[in-house]
């Protein structure tokens, strides 16, 4: 279904950029050769030790439970064909959905860093979005803040009384918008305003893609409740082993 | 989905040694945004448009047009902060003039040299993309003495990938038979149960998997056989070269 509609979707999306309404927006993966060379390393250093840890808490896992390692592959495949599901946004147009605040909330955000990653390197060679320089800075905003935001944002909720569905939405609204201003802030360091230097150039880069990222993060809220109670309704025992409940 | 995953194998470079391909693609990389000059990302654009093009014989050049689109929208949206910025005299064009917002030249330049750096890295990456099925790259990781466990994730993942993107596309079948994706509501339930029915799938299959490995003697580490790669010395040289045009297109211009 997706492969024939990808190229169907390239020339309206182009016409219906100018419509303000993109028909397609992929999460706000920093395309390749977007970053100058020294913030491509910055970012992939700030980065690494978060997937040197979140790689050592796998391992410690794993060996406390074999199966442990099975899981967490298909759970990353489940993310990447989540990113890669078209959900309606609320504009009308369709949207792809960035999956960190359901996995933070499902798997927790360690291991996310990881997971993160090697999805993210997926994405750029599989389906051109992202790139390998940019990679550190997609991981950053992405895998690190996203989640750790997302999952913040759950448990905080969880223990202010709030009930578990509108914490999921929270937690993954939380997720979204947080990434959104994470890449905003990438690209404003990247590109500051010739006269009005940092801050002018992140609103500029902020109004641009709230066009896309705002609708996102309410469908993704609301697609993330739907899916949390369909889990909880049948898979209550595996959530519980993921500790998600 | 998966766009470039199929071509790869159709390359004539797929059988070449994957390790070349990498260290090749992140030096052309490395060099097209270190020099960050117009011409320059120009050079390397038709260069490795036309490598690709000619070393994989079912890319056409139509299609590799389309493959350059896929990143566009991102390209159009970030460039426009860029171009279009506060102006104080020097401007070519005042877009609102009672705020002084415009383009100028210096952003003009500026948003012009990311349009054609960006383009020329997405078509070294591209190269890498068309050319290198993922099988080979992960070969290249296993040389690269990247930790095992890693690695084994990052196969299983992709394994595990095609085998929920079925699943995913028949029940979106289903759901299309059944009148699902009526109109936004009915879309946001289809989705979403299609997500969590997938979950519970794939969460399933896991389980399969695992009983599977563990009745083949899994004990937490997965070892593969690897493949022979024809050498591919050729990239080493190459890359001097075009590293030796390039800069030398760089002092000139």
């Amino acid at each position: 279904m997706i492969t024939k509609n990808l190229f169907a979707g390239i020339f309206p999306a182009l016409l219906s950029f100018f419509l303000t309404l993109p028909e397609k927006s992929y999460a706000m993966h920093i395309m390749e050769g977007y970053l100058s060379p020294s913030w491509s390393i910055f970012w992939i250093v700030l980065a690494v030790p978060f997937i040197i840890y979140g790689f050592f808490a796998i391992r410690k896992k794993i060996s406390e439970n074999t199966k442990f390692f099975i899981l967490l592959a298909m759970c990353g495949a489940f993310a990447f064909v989540l990113s890669s599901l078209k959900i309606p946004s609320v504009t009308g147009s369709c949207s792809h959905p960035t999956g960190v605040g359901l996995g933070a909330v499902l798997f927790g955000p360690t291991p996310m860093a990881v997971i993160g990653f090697i999805i993210l390197l997926f994405q750029s060679l599989l389906l051109a979005h992202g790139g390998l320089t940019t990679i550190g800075a997609n991981i950053f905003s992405m895998a690190v803040v996203g989640p750790f935001a997302a999952y913040g944002v759950f448990k905080g909720a969880l223990k202010a009384g709030i009930s578990s569905g509108i914490a999921v939405f929270l937690a993954a609204f939380a997720g979204d918008i947080l990434t959104y201003v994470t890449t905003s802030i990438q690209l404003a360091l990247a590109y500051p305003d010739a006269v009005g230097g940092f801050m002018t150039s992140l609103w500029k880069f902020m109004g641009i893609f709230a066009v896309t990222q705002i609708p996102l993060a309410i469908s993704e809220g609301l697609l993330s409740v739907i899916v949390y109670n369909v889990l909880l309704k049948y898979s209550y025992k595996e959530l519980n082993l993921l500790k998600a409940v | 989905m998966l766009v470039t995953d199929k071509y790869a194998y159709t390359s004539k470079l797929a059988k070449k040694d994957p390790l070349a391909k990498v260290i090749f693609t992140f030096a052309a990389l490395f060099l097209c945004l270190i020099l960050n000059s117009v011409f320059v990302s120009i050079f390397i654009l038709i260069f490795f448009a036309g490598f690709t093009i000619i070393s994989n014989p079912a890319v056409s050049f139509i299609k590799y047009i389309k493959f350059m689109l896929i990143p566009f929208s991102f390209l159009i949206m970030g460039i426009i902060p860029v171009l279009i910025t506060f102006v104080k005299d020097e401007s070519i064009i005042i877009l609102i003039e009672r705020f002084n917002i415009g383009i100028t030249y210096q952003s003009l330049s500026a948003s012009v040299n990311l349009f054609f750096r960006a383009l020329s890295a997405v078509s070294i990456t591209y190269f890498l993309a068309l050319s290198t099925p993922m099988v080979s790259f992960f070969e290249s990781l296993y040389k690269l003495k990247l930790p095992k466990l890693f690695i084994s994730l990052m196969e299983l993942i992709y394994r595990y990938i095609f085998i929920l993107i079925d699943e995913a596309e028949a029940m979106y079948k289903a759901q299309k038979l059944r009148l699902g994706y009526r109109n936004f509501k009915s879309s946001l339930y289809c989705i979403s149960e299609l997500a969590a029915m997938l979950f519970i799938r794939a969460y399933k299959r896991a389980d399969f998997s695992y009983q599977a490995l563990l009745s083949r003697g899994y004990d937490g580490e997965i070892t593969t056989i690897s493949q022979e790669y024809e050498k591919a010395y050729i990239f080493y040289v190459l890359i001097f070269f075009i590293a030796g045009f390039c800069i030398t297109l760089k002092a000139v211009l």
